[in-house]
């Protein structure tokens, strides 16, 4: 393939001013243990090549399963046939090139470890789930491993990567006979099996004492609140603003409030956003974008002032004056690539979690984040956890709230941030655009206190 | 697919049944930035899905789900042996594939939509410009259009076969409005038909949302009634779909007993809730002639008078728990109730909600409860005034909302949902201002 793709492009480019190829093989497994059994099954995936031609304005892609050389040959030809190459000034930069392979680092990579050795595994964390507490009705865990291999290849580079992804979800449901509750907790990496040692009596000790809390939770009264928030809290306030907010498809579409913005002192110094997807053995980590583009970090908001966002190669060609980043990813060869994050955090400050808490009067520590919603437009925001545990005279009092939203203007909510914590936490996620498109992520950072409205 | 799958896991030694889905795809794809074009793609994708069982020495059944592409073939024989190596470690309570039996035949492949798709897509870019230019003070943001044909070919080793050939168009807009664009409104819909493609009622219906947009505020904290919109409906309903299911009644999360009510409370104080599932509606967004496990579908009332009425169920939970299996989830059928909209939408003493749209609604499945943010409604005034909401949030629990729930007389169909235009729930929490 990596001799092939580089003919396809060639003979594109007889025709039109940019050609590229992105070949897409990936593999994996999920386990699951419950109640009936184990589950292995492998991952369902798209695997195939996208062959793509700017014709001087637009891009036309054709995608396909069907990898045989005459195949792929036969669709650049008729893909050809329907392009019209405009008379246009734009031209489209190929990049540095070169051939270079990249692989992700690990410990003990999925294949060198035996399918009966995970399953055992699992198999006793379930058994430990289910034995948490007398108020347990059930309980899963699942494991899932990804190895994702790319070939992207345009006029001047040939480059391979290899990505690997393991992440672990433990749900644990519980009832007081009159109520239902669910409580995930969900770890993820690039890197390999040797994130299943994270899972220790502390993290069941903590799932434990939190699906307790949410079987006795009240609802909170609406309000303006001080909010501290936790890690993955932190990390969804980052994704949901400062990451779909500032993707530079939507600046073309005027579909972002942000392009407004750009330049503009939007919180304290002390507050810092990056989107890096080389923050090596993060859930949102990759080596080159969907584009080929080589990762680099994107500074998005350096002492509190919001500095750029986050493209892919088509706002870049039409946003041109503002530098273009690695950020051009697709769900699979069966999408195109929109401007997407990858690893997504608030940078740590100087205050422990200590301090924060003490600092506050009466406020909500908002934990255990699950859910996101962005609105570019409105810059709004809508934030979910599944606890919010009182704070009164600098002390929690026990008393938890649950489910727990956060909304508001985005920068209302900057502006208003006091404190940084210096703890640095990281949670995976599935991000999508809007209602679909889905690619993982990373999100995170450290403790925020600010104001907000909460319900 | 050159070789014969069929034989190939037949004649395997130590398969003891089996199934397989081979999917095609073929997907014309039109993605524009304002109103010019930014791609046009076209897409061929082929899966094969095959599952296989092992009897293992306990009783217990040994499963792996595995797939090939058109470039694994040649890999068939070393799949089937790390396969048949998985399922003999992945022990589940045993249970029998589907049986065969004919098919019902349901109308799904619309000729036309995909006779020449490139020139559909084409129309659509051209009717999407000509109704937003149609609509005052109002701008096209973006839009996405796909057009498909999707095969699906089913078979396991009990000789259950049948074949989908389906037809769909996925397609959504982004609208601007206000001085500065400061405003927006988006719609995202799915429909297998042509005839189901109301491009222009769209546009009318969401122009009118973004114009609007502009001059929102923020609704007031209170309790009061809210009254949602179909489109932004069907979440809701997932945690009583959830609880309904035999996977949550053997796995003893459902709260749900056949024959009592499915809402949380003392007593009923709204109307009952009849919810059924359909996957014989002609070109409906989810009908299917069988299930993804190859069970036979049919009409299915769920709930019936505000009790659960039957357990829907797939092959797997119904063995499980010794009941007829249903199959998965189809199109979900509402029923209506005795007002209209306009009488649901009337405010008495107090101003109540219409939400038009959440940022997004994702209640919890097991517990029901749900908090979200408003991206935009009304705010409706017993003198009749309406004024435009955008922020704050509703929170509150589906199980407990449902024992105070009326029904809109008018139906609408909106994507897998076919039911009423509006549903009013009284007493609910509101954050904001």
């Amino acid at each position: 393939m990596r001799k092939l793709l580089p003919e396809l492009v060639e003979i594109m480019e007889k025709k039109v001013p940019y050609a590229s190829a992105l070949a897409d093989y990936y593999r994996g497994l999920t386990i699951k243990k419950d109640k009936q059994g184990v589950y292995v099954n492998e991952i369902p995936s798209i695997t195939g090549v996208v062959l793509g031609a700017f014709n001087g304005e637009f891009f036309h892609e054709t995608a396909t399963t069907h990898c045989t050389p005459h195949n792929l040959r036969q669709n650049v030809a008729e893909l050809l046939d329907t392009i019209t190459v405009k008379d246009t000034n734009i031209s489209i930069d190929p990049g540095e090139g070169g051939y270079k392979e990249f692989y992700t680092k690990t410990l003990q990579s999925p294949m060198q470890v035996e399918l009966s050795e995970k399953i055992e595994i699992l198999k006793e964390i379930e058994n430990k789930l289910i034995k948490l507490d007398s108020r347990v009705i059930n309980a899963w865990v699942a494991y899932k491993e990804q190895i994702k291999d790319q070939i992207f290849v345009n006029r001047n580079k040939n480059f391979t990567q290899t990505i690997i992804r393991v992440n672990v979800i433990l749900s644990l449901f519980m009832s007081d006979g009159n109520k239902v509750v669910n409580n995930m907790e969900i770890l993820g990496k690039t890197k390999g099996v040797e994130i299943l040692k994270e899972i220790d009596e502390n993290l069941l000790e903590k799932i434990k004492k939190e699906t307790i809390e949410m079987l006795k939770a009240e609802k909170i009264k609406p309000g303006f609140y001080n909010v501290i928030t936790c890690p993955d809290v932190t990390g969804i306030i980052a994704h949901e603003t400062f990451g779909h907010g500032v993707e530079m498809d939507l600046y073309l579409k005027d579909g972002a409030l942000a392009k407004d913005y750009i330049g503009s002192k939007l919180a304290p110094e002390y507050v810092n956003i990056v989107d890096d997807p080389t923050l090596e053995g993060e859930y949102g980590c990759y080596f080159f974008d969907d584009e080929g583009e080589l990762a680099k970090p994107t500074y998005i908001i350096e002492n509190g002032i919001f500095k750029r966002g986050i493209s892919d190669l088509y706002s870049s060609i039409y946003l041109s004056h503002l530098p273009r980043s690695a950020n051009g990813r697709r769900e699979s060869i069966a999408r195109k690539p929109y401007a997407r994050m990858s690893n997504t955090f608030f940078v740590p400050g100087k205050h422990t979690v200590e301090e924060i808490i003490e600092s506050t009067d009466y406020g909500i520590y908002m934990d255990n984040g699950y859910f996101g919603m962005e609105d570019p437009k409105g810059w709004g925001m809508q934030i979910n956890s599944r606890i919010g545990r009182e704070i009164k005279g600098g002390k929690f009092t026990g008393k938890v709230f649950s489910p727990i939203t956060m909304t508001g203007f985005v920068p209302d909510i900057l502006k208003e941030i006091s404190h940084v914590g210096n703890i640095f936490l990281t949670i995976p996620g599935t991000c999508a655009k809007r209602y679909k498109e889905d690619v993982l992520v990373a999100i995170g950072g450290a403790h925020l206190k600010t104001k907000a409205r909460l319900g | 697919m050159n070789i014969d799958l069929k034989k190939k896991l037949a004649s395997t030694p130590g398969i003891y049944a089996w199934q397989y889905k081979i999917k095609n795809e073929h997907s014309y794809q039109l993605y524009l930035t304002k109103e010019q074009i930014e791609y046009i793609r076209k897409v061929q994708t082929e899966q094969i899905e095959i599952v296989i069982y092992k009897k293992l020495d306990d009783g217990k059944l040994g499963e792996a789900i595995f797939y090939l592409t058109p470039v694994e073939e040649f890999q068939i024989d070393e799949k089937l042996e790390k396969a048949l190596y998985i399922a003999g470690l992945a022990a589940q309570k045993p249970f029998k594939l589907a049986k065969s039996i004919n098919y019902k035949t349901i109308p799904l492949l619309d000729e036309e939509l995909i006779k020449e798709p490139e020139k559909v897509i084409q129309d659509f870019r051209e009717r999407i410009i000509k109704a937003v230019k149609k609509e005052k003070e109002v701008e096209l943001s973006s839009s996405e259009c796909y057009i498909s044909r999707e095969t699906t070919y089913f078979v396991n080793s009990r000789g259950c076969s049948g074949e989908i050939i389906k037809s769909m168009i996925s397609w959504d807009f982004v609208l601007l409005s206000g001085d500065n664009l400061e405003s927006e409104s988006w719609y995202e819909g799915s429909c297998c038909h042509h005839s189901q493609l109301d491009i222009e009622g769209k546009i009318a219906e969401y122009a009118h949302y973004a114009r609007d947009n502009v001059k929102t505020k923020l609704p007031r904290t209170s309790k009061t009634a809210i009254v949602i919109n179909a489109k932004t409906l069907l979440p809701l309903f997932e945690p009583l779909i959830a609880h309904s299911s035999g996977k949550f009644i053997y796995d003893n999360i459902s709260i749900f007993k056949k024959g009592k009510p499915i809402f949380r409370g003392d007593k009923l104080r709204g109307e009952e809730l009849n919810m059924a599932f359909n996957p014989l509606i002609p070109y409906g967004l989810r009908s299917s002639p069988f299930d993804s496990d190859g069970v036979a579908l049919d009409r299915i009332e769920i709930i019936k008078n505000g009790k659960l009425e039957n357990i829907w169920s797939t092959k797997r939970y119904a063995d499980y728990l010794e009941i007829p299996p249903t199959g998965r989830m189809s199109n979900i059928e509402i029923s209506h109730g005795t007002k209209n909209l306009q009488e649901l939408l009337k405010a008495e003493d107090c101003p109540i909600y219409h939400i038009v749209m959440f940022s997004f609604l994702n209640p919890d499945l097991a517990s029901g409860d749900f908090a979200t943010e408003i991206r935009f409604g009304y705010e409706i005034h017993p003198s009749g005034k309406r004024i435009p909401i955008k922020g704050g949030s509703i929170t509150g629990n589906i199980f407990e909302m449902l024992a105070n729930a009326y029904f809109s007389r008018e139906i609408e169909m909106e994507g897998n949902y076919f039911g009423p235009g509006a549903v009013k729930f009284n007493s609910v929490s509101i954050s904001g201002s």
